[in-house]
Order: structure tokens, then sequence, then C-alpha cells
């Protein structure tokens, strides 16, 4: 493939330990073997998604997704991480943006995990809805509002546990640790989140 | 009783992408009549098993179309994997799966079976005669789905060791389960 090699030829300067990963990474590319998540991952985008990594799956050989932006699709964005998880194809993640918590996730069932050098990671969602919710519910008339209000508390803690314990599977942080970060909304920037080994390597 | 998840996760992991089927979410009867034919044509072609990616959603009656064609003898063994918050359909379709498997992350609501529970209480808390003759009161359609929705949900029952009226029980209390709840009460044999 003519471009590929000119492109490699003439690509910046990279270390050592970067290169091969970075030449599989642009062989995949070029392949057309690459897809993006849409930023906005709606059930219907996230069905796409899905869709398109089956197809990728059919010969066998390694996919590469773009990962960037955030979604406040929580099923969608667990969908998806687990058709990649489930998959026959190995798919090399590369978080290309500022990533939310749910588009953080799915970088985490990919293998390898690269970002960008200007990306980052904004894990931040419920805490603080969490926190009014329980605040609120006591002063609410309704027995049913009260339920249903407690309920959905129930079912937010139920997702963030869940997002902890996906986080911390293959990070240097525990559960705790990540559900304490997501509730407070701390962000990571590309460098601490190759140090915690939320990423793999960063590529330039 | 449950299965080991790295069993079954090994098992998962071993199915080429040739015997993978992918269901539409929201799909059809089309969509079920495609991926049926499928899952014959895998099936004669060996009887490794065969993995089959429910989504969320789907028509029930093509559920249930699909269903009938998991249930037929001779059928490879089906691995019945569903990953997302699957309501209705799914949860009776994954009943009629070999090997039924739930993503960690899945949620269950198997709200549809109110609907029938009492006709399926009658099938299978009397006598054959009485059953026999249950049947032949029903239309023919509402048979084909109450049958498979009863044989589903029998199946369930026999897991927790419960009769369908206990079981109905226990779903007007808690008709909406995490993947670690539903193992528990049967329905599924392991999340992964």
């Amino acid at each position: 493939m003519p471009a590929y090699d000119e492109f490699l030829d003439g690509a910046a300067p990279i270390g050592p330990e970067q290169a091969p990963q970075r030449q599989a990474l642009f062989r995949t590319v070029f392949a057309g073997r690459s897809l993006i998540l849409p930023p906005d991952l709606t059930d219907e985008a996230a069905e796409e998604v899905i869709k398109r990594l089956f197809e990728l799956s059919s010969t066998g050989e390694p996919i590469v997704l773009f990962v960037g932006g955030d979604t406040s699709n929580y099923s969608a964005a667990l969908r998806v991480f687990d058709c990649i998880r489930f998959g026959s194809c190995p798919v090399t993640g590369v978080a290309g943006s500022e990533l939310g918590t749910f588009t953080t996730v799915i970088l985490q069932a990919c293998e390898p995990r690269l970002a960008m050098a200007e990306s980052g990671f904004a894990l931040a969602m419920i805490g603080g809805w969490l926190d009014a919710t329980i605040t609120l519910t006591p002063s609410l008339s309704s027995m049913d509002a009260r339920t249903s209000i407690l309920r959905a508390a129930e079912r937010i803690r139920e997702r963030l546990s869940i997002l902890g314990d996906i986080l911390a599977a293959r990070s240097n942080l525990t559960a705790a640790d990540w559900t304490a970060r997501i509730t407070t909304g701390r962000g990571v920037g590309v460098d601490e989140a190759l140090r915690i080994g939320l990423i793999d390597a960063i590529i330039d | 009783m449950p299965a080991d998840p790295n069993h079954v996760l090994a098992r998962i992991k071993a199915v080429p992408q040739t015997r993978r089927l992918l269901l539409p979410d929201r799909f059809s009867a089309d969509d079920a009549g495609r991926v049926g034919t499928d899952v014959l044509r895998l099936s004669a072609e060996s009887d490794r098993d065969i993995l089959l990616l429910l989504p969320p959603t789907g028509v029930l009656a093509a559920g249930l179309s699909l269903g009938e064609v998991l249930s037929q003898p001779g059928t490879a063994p089906t691995i019945g994997l569903l990953c997302g918050s699957a309501a209705t359909s799914m949860p009776i379709l994954l009943q009629c799966c070999a090997l039924r498997v739930l993503s960690k992350h899945a949620r269950l609501a198997p709200t549809t079976l109110f609907q029938t529970h009492t006709v399926a209480a009658l099938l299978f808390s009397g006598p054959e005669e009485q059953t026999a003759r249950t049947l032949e009161a029903l239309d023919a359609q509402l048979f084909t789905l109450t049958r498979l929705q009863a044989l589903m949900m029998k199946r369930v029952g026999d897991a927790i060791g419960s009769d369908v009226v206990t079981l109905q029980a226990v779903l007007d209390a808690k008709p909406d389960f995490s993947a670690g709840e539903a193992v528990a009460a049967g329905w599924a044999d392991a999340c992964v």
C-alpha cells in the first residue's frame, strides 16, 4: 500500500518504544479497519457501531476504534463496551479528545488503550445529582414520588458501582477510588491516565 | 445451578466469527427469519456452539418465532448472550437458548409474562388431560404465544425449584433484576 508506506516514511519522529504500536495502528487504519465512535452515542448510534464492529470482525483482523466525546447514555455505552469485550477480534482503542465517563469506560474494553497527547478524561457524572436527590427526597409530599426518586438513586448507585468496577479492573486504582473520582467530578490528564493505568500508551 | 463464569466466558471466546449471529435492536419478523435461517444453516454444517448476540428489544412475536427455531431438536447448541437492559421479549427468547448468559452489566425486566401467567399456571399445574383441554380452548395464535411463554417460564421455575404460580408471585414483588439477581432467580445460567 504506497500511501501507507509514504505516510510512515514522512511520519514525525517517535520514540522507539512507540514505533511498533504506531505502525500497527497506521496499518490497520489504512486498511479501512477503523471506525469512529459518534460524539453523541444514542441507542441508534450504538447499534450502528455494534453492527460495524460485527462486520469488521468477519476477517479476524485487528480493528481500531477512535473514541472521543461524551455521552449520557449509560445503556448504549455499556452495550458497545460488552460487544467489544465479547468480540472475536482485537480492538485497539484510541482516545482522540476529551472523553467523558462513559466513553472512558468504552476505551477500557479495548486492547491496547492508546491516547493522543492532547486527550483527557473528564470523569464526572452523577455525584451532585445523587446528593441533591437524597437531600430533596424527604421534602417531597408524595409517597410515590419519594419511592420513585429513591429507586432512581439506588439505580444510580448500582451504575456507579459497575463503572467503578470496570475502571478498576485494568487500572492501579480501586473501585472505591474511581467512584469517588466520578462522584466528585475529578478530571484526569493523559500523563496521569498513563501513570494510574487508565491507558497503556500515549501517542504523539 | 449457575454455570462457572470462567468456563462460560471461555466457551463464548471459542466461538468463531462465522458462528456468531447478531440480532439487531428492535428486531422484526424479517430479522428473526434471517437469523433463524442462519441458525438452521449453521446447525446443518456442524453441531458446535452458535453464539447469538441478543439486543435489548425486539418484536415479541418475532422473538417467539425465533425461539421456536432454537427449540427444534437437532439445532446446534446456542449460547444466548444478552447485553444492556432488556425487557419483555428478550428475557423470554433467552430461555430458548441452550446456555443462557448475561453480561454482568445487563438488567432484565420480564414483564410480559404478567399478561399470560394465569394460563401458564393452568398449563403446568393440572393433570395432562386438563392441560390438553386448556390448550384446545385457546385460540391458535394465543396458544403459540402462551405455550412458548409458559415453557420458558417453567424453565425458570424449575431452575429455582418453584412452580409457575410461586414464580409469578416473585415477579410481582420484583419485576426487575440485575444480572446477578437474574442468575440467582433462574433467568440465566451465568453472568460474565
